[in-house]
């Protein structure tokens, strides 16, 4: 009964990283080509 | 090392569900009690129509309330090229929430960099919904420019196309059928609360863009842009859109000028609309004077022409001299705050 609580606890944390990874992408991903500054870019 | 085992496979699910469920939860509460708006100026960005929505269903329940509407000179852009302190902060959209919180009226821009005519006639349709009890438009010279006046460019954001009936829609069609990408983002934004939360977030550290910070990061480490350099592209940059071509009140612009402006009329909501002052001593030779001054005469005749008690018109492309540019039309910290007052001033009738 440990061992398959133990296994589900470690399943949970392995949801929260995969959560934290989704979550970082969705800040930080961006389209790297587009520029939107006033002044030209050299 | 630990086997993955179906137990561990469901409490990847759970905890994976438990995350994205609360996450959601939280960003629908965010949205609706509008959070983010209430800590940050997001001037400068619009990114998705759902998140303009979010934006005026943040103040709806404020009275009274004055919608900012214009594009670049609202924005914090222009201060963070020239690498001013607090750029947010300085703005003159935030300048504007200051002063007319002293007047217990809550502000809110919707300013973009680059927004166009079309932009702003699919934002009054929004705006309808809920009209505000005063709307502050700022033209700009560029809205009024050869290279915005047909097909997609007319709208600087593609999203807005769906605002429109199907006839005027397709006076903005792209060139190129959207790509599956763009087609997930849309759909994306307008379920994914968390999603769209994320993009306008982004905005925050990301700006202008994600290629503008990083190029920003590097600039810091080497010797500063050459000024001469960046003032002679901005020149080049800037030289169509100054380039003198009669305007036409059956363009693109002034058409959607035009029906906008009748639909806030129509539902009894008052527009202050001003020309953006314009630094003449950096045009120089770019500007047509004479050319400069028949356009604002016949877009000061198109709009007196409306004799309507709700729309009033100032030009004030001549009112601050240079020492308050940074460039061509985006004005310094100092020129903002002066701005600001000035237009309190004449929205509100007070003192300065």
């Amino acid at each position: 009964m440990n061992d398959r609580r133990k296994e589900f606890l470690q399943g949970v944390l392995m949801g929260l990283l995969l959560f934290a990874m989704l979550l970082a992408i969705l800040l930080l991903a961006g389209d790297l080509s587009d520029s939107k500054f006033i002044y030209v870019d050299f | 090392m630990a086997s993955f085992t179906k137990t561990t496979a469901a409490g990847l699910l759970a905890g994976l569900l438990i995350c994205l469920a609360s996450s959601e939860l939280f960003c629908r509460w965010a949205a609706g009690a509008g959070l983010w708006y209430r800590h940050w100026d997001f001037t400068g960005d619009l990114t998705s129509l759902p998140e303009v929505q979010d934006r005026l269903h943040s103040v709806s329940g404020k009275t009274p309330r004055l919608l900012i509407l214009g594009d670049s000179v609202l924005g914090p852009t222009a201060l963070r090229e020239h690498r001013a302190s607090f750029p947010r902060e300085q703005s003159l959209s935030s300048n504007l929430k200051n002063e007319f919180w002293r007047d217990h009226w809550t502000a809110l821009s919707l300013g973009a960099d680059g927004l166009l005519l079309p932009d702003v006639e699919a934002l009054g349709l929004e705006i309808l919904k809920d009209p505000p009890q005063k709307i502050l438009l700022i033209l700009n010279m560029r809205m009024f420019a050869p290279e915005f006046l047909q097909g997609s460019k007319a709208l600087s954001r593609a999203f807005f196309r769906e605002e429109f009936p199907p006839e005027v829609s397709a006076s903005f069609k792209p060139e190129k059928p959207s790509e599956v990408g763009a087609l997930v983002e849309n759909w994306s934004c307008r379920h994914w609360v968390l999603f769209r939360t994320c993009n306008l977030l982004k905005t925050l550290w990301y700006f202008p863009s994600r290629k503008d910070f990083f190029q920003s990061l590097l600039e810091n480490l080497g010797p500063p842009p050459d000024e001469d350099l960046r003032q002679a592209s901005l020149k080049f940059k800037i030289a169509p859109y100054y380039e003198y071509r009669p305007w036409d009140a059956g363009s693109i612009p002034f058409q959607s000028l035009d029906r906008f402006l009748r639909r806030l009329s129509k539902a009894q909501v008052p527009v202050q609309v001003i020309l953006t002052p314009q630094n003449l001593d950096f045009l120089g030779g770019l500007l047509n004077r004479d050319g400069f001054a028949q356009n604002r005469k016949f877009l000061a005749s198109f709009l007196g022409n409306k004799k309507d008690r709700f729309i009033r018109y100032e030009d004030w492309s001549g009112r601050y001299p240079s020492r308050y540019f940074l460039d061509h039309c985006h004005l310094t910290p100092e020129g903002n705050a002066k701005m600001a007052s000035d237009l309190r001033v004449l929205l509100q009738g007070v003192k300065p």
